[in-house]
């Protein structure tokens, strides 16, 4: 049997935040929630607070200069979190501005321990410390009476079996003790971009546990404090190489796409838990092919989620996409929130995938994606794709994503943001021009460990969807878009399509 | 002005008893705002409540000159002696009034600032104990 102590671990209320201080708040650890006017300090800790408290264990808010207590419980009460009926049992604020007038480190010390020992708190919130330091006689080079009031205050709180917060607007630069005697240091910052506004936490420090590095972007509603923890990274089969995006499920009994000549030429619908790039110029129908691939898996009992970043479903062309939406085959992830995040979307779909226990998800487009992200994180949109892409594998869906492509008849293309990698499948849409018609032709171009067809088919669009035909046999050069007629050899026939070898 | 069937009127009658004299009523009021001023001080801090006292008193005034003028001493939280000193000067009938409009004002502010379901968990026993019973709870704002 072990003897050695252990730290019990905090839900802190906040989603996403348990995982992004890699797993709950340390009891009785002394903390400090740290960063500019406005972003969250408050909000952040009257969450915590309200999961936390309860009679037995009561939180003691103490108030301190900075925002007047009146207006802080005006608009803190906005938050759904915000429970009256625990003010005054499970819940008390006390303001202790008067014992900072005197700049007396040790009377204010004093006064915070006889309201600690009054209300006997298991949760102790100071907000704002900053302001609590400015007002004391020790600020502007009394170093070492700071910090020991700070290391006093840290010893009693945890004597106390307190856990504690410090609220305040410190900058990283500060040579402050706080942030050597703290046990944990969570940033909030808000990071702007041209016109767009990122709210973002690090946690920089959590003594005894391992947190998630790197800066977490979050969001604030009505519901409080939503932080986007990145997703796991999915771990690759035995003998792929580290960095391999891959399916989680061995090829087995297949998806059908919903276009039997389709299924064909992937030789025998999409893999499930694939990942399916349907690349194509606008227009070409890709946003058509993904509405029949939910349909198809609803007409076999999945259920669906889709990402739509361009038209709205109960918009589209599509009825059929937005009736399977009314009837909740089909989850809609219709973030029309500015400023989005990867990590965001993300999270949105897996809480959805994992609500309707779907199969198969849609992302149109990702394109219309990227413009819906904020600036900050466009630099990164290949790299947060790819483990996106990832981590739905993870989840054991198979995703179909739309890619707008300008058709460029000089190269070949599959994708303008270098996604083709990092998809199992890829099918890809062009335009050609035959007899001054302007038609649609599509190939599929790779399906992972699968044989599939090399073959470009003519498809059409119309009021019941779209209809794949046969290839044109008798012409030659459609990649370069105006094809030209086969000089047709004496006694030669098309002869049947040659199935490729499987993609590496 | 004041209606018959006004709650803070209805509790402060129960707390006094019929025919008090305005000294009587001042002896009800002042422990009540005493009460509540010790549970809105630690929480909103002694200035924030000062500011709080001195706005009811202002807007009271406004139909009462005679409470327009109380000044408390500054700085001592939870001393109503000037507001009692007032209310003890007027007729019973003016007194009763102008005390039932300064608590009802103090509760319409409060409302208004933090919502009646967290003045209602402030305030709820305060007022209750010092305005006698429940009537003045129920109706609470």
């Amino acid at each position: 049997m072990s003897t050695k102590v252990k730290i019990h671990r905090l839900a802190t209320g906040v989603a996403g935040l348990d995982e992004v201080l890699g797993g709950g708040l340390p009891e009785f650890s002394f903390n400090l929630l740290a960063g500019p006017p406005g972003c969250g300090k408050t909000t952040l800790a009257h969450q915590m607070m309200f999961a936390l408290a309860s009679p037995e264990r009561p939180a003691l808010y103490l108030t301190v200069l900075g925002e007047p207590p009146l207006k802080m419980l005006r608009y803190q009460q906005q938050f759904d979190f915000f429970d009256a009926g625990e003010v005054r049992s499970s819940i008390h604020f006390v303001n202790i501005t008067d014992s900072t007038q005197t700049g007396d480190l040790d009377q204010l010390l004093n006064r915070i321990v006889a309201e600690v020992e009054e209300h006997r708190p298991a949760l102790v919130f100071i907000d704002s410390f900053r302001s609590l330091m400015l007002a004391s006689k020790a600020d502007g080079g009394m170093y070492n009476g700071l910090q020991q009031f700070v290391q006093q205050l840290g010893v009693l709180m945890t004597t106390w079996q307190a856990t504690t917060f410090l609220l305040g607007e410190f900058t990283e630069t500060d040579a402050n003790p706080v942030f050597t005697i703290a046990d944990g240091l969570i940033w909030l910052r808000q990071n702007v971009q041209r016109n767009s506004m990122v709210r973002k936490m690090e946690i920089t420090k959590m003594r005894g546990q391992p947190t998630l590095p790197g800066l977490h972007t979050f969001r604030i509603s009505e519901a409080g404090i939503n932080v986007f923890a990145p997703a796991p990274a999915a771990v690759p089969p035995a003998g792929l190489a580290p960095g391999t995006v891959t399916a989680t499920h061995p090829l087995g009994p297949r998806l059908k796409m919903g276009l039997a000549q389709l299924d064909e030429m992937l030789g025998g619908g999409l893999p499930r838990g694939y990942s399916l790039l349907v690349a194509g110029p606008s227009g070409s129908g890709k946003s058509i092919l993904a509405a029949r691939f939910l349909a198809e898996g609803a007409r076999n009992g999945e259920t669906g989620v889709i990402a739509a970043f361009e038209q709205h479903p109960s918009q589209s062309r599509d009825r059929t996409l937005a009736k399977l939406i009314e009837r909740g085959q089909v989850g809609l992830v219709d973030s029309r929130a500015l400023d989005l995040s990867i990590d965001e979307v993300l999270q949105l779909l897996v809480v959805e995938v994992r609500r309707l226990k779907a199969t198969r998800v849609v992302i149109d487009s990702l394109s219309g994606f990227e413009l819906a992200l904020a600036p900050t994180f466009r630099q990164d949109f290949r790299e947060s794709l790819a483990r996106m892409v990832s981590a739905l594998a993870a989840e054991g869906v198979s995703t179909l994503m739309t890619s707008e492509l300008e058709d460029r008849y000089t190269d070949l293309r599959f994708s303008p943001y270098g996604t083709a990698f990092m998809t199992d499948a890829i099918i890809v849409q062009r335009y050609i021009e035959v007899d001054s018609r302007l038609l649609r032709v599509l190939a599929v171009v790779k399906v992972r460990a699968s044989h599939h067809s090399n073959e470009l088919r003519l498809f059409s669009i119309d009021d019941d969807g779209i209809t794949i035909g046969d290839r044109l046999h008798d012409q030659e050069g459609l990649l370069g878009g105006r094809p030209t007629a086969k000089a047709r050899a004496e006694g030669a026939g098309d002869g049947p399509a040659t199935k490729s070898g499987a993609s590496q | 002005m004041i209606e018959e069937e006004n709650p803070w009127l209805a509790g402060l009658q129960q707390r006094v008893g019929p025919n008090a004299d305005s000294a009587r009523i001042a002896d009800a009021v002042v422990p009540a705002l005493r009460e509540i001023s010790a549970v809105l001080c630690p929480v909103i801090g002694g200035r924030g409540f000062g500011a709080l006292y001195s706005r009811c008193l202002h807007l009271t005034g406004l139909d009462y000159p005679w409470l327009a003028g109380v000044r408390e001493p500054v700085g001592t939280p939870g001393d109503f002696s000037a507001l009692g000193r007032a209310l003890a000067q007027q007729s019973s009938a003016q007194s009763m009034a102008g005390a039932v409009a300064l608590l009802q004002k103090l509760s319409e502010l409060l409302n208004s600032l933090i919502g009646i379901s967290l003045t209602r968990q402030l305030l709820g026993s305060a007022w209750e104990h010092s305005l006698g019973g429940s009537r003045v709870k129920e109706t609470l704002p």
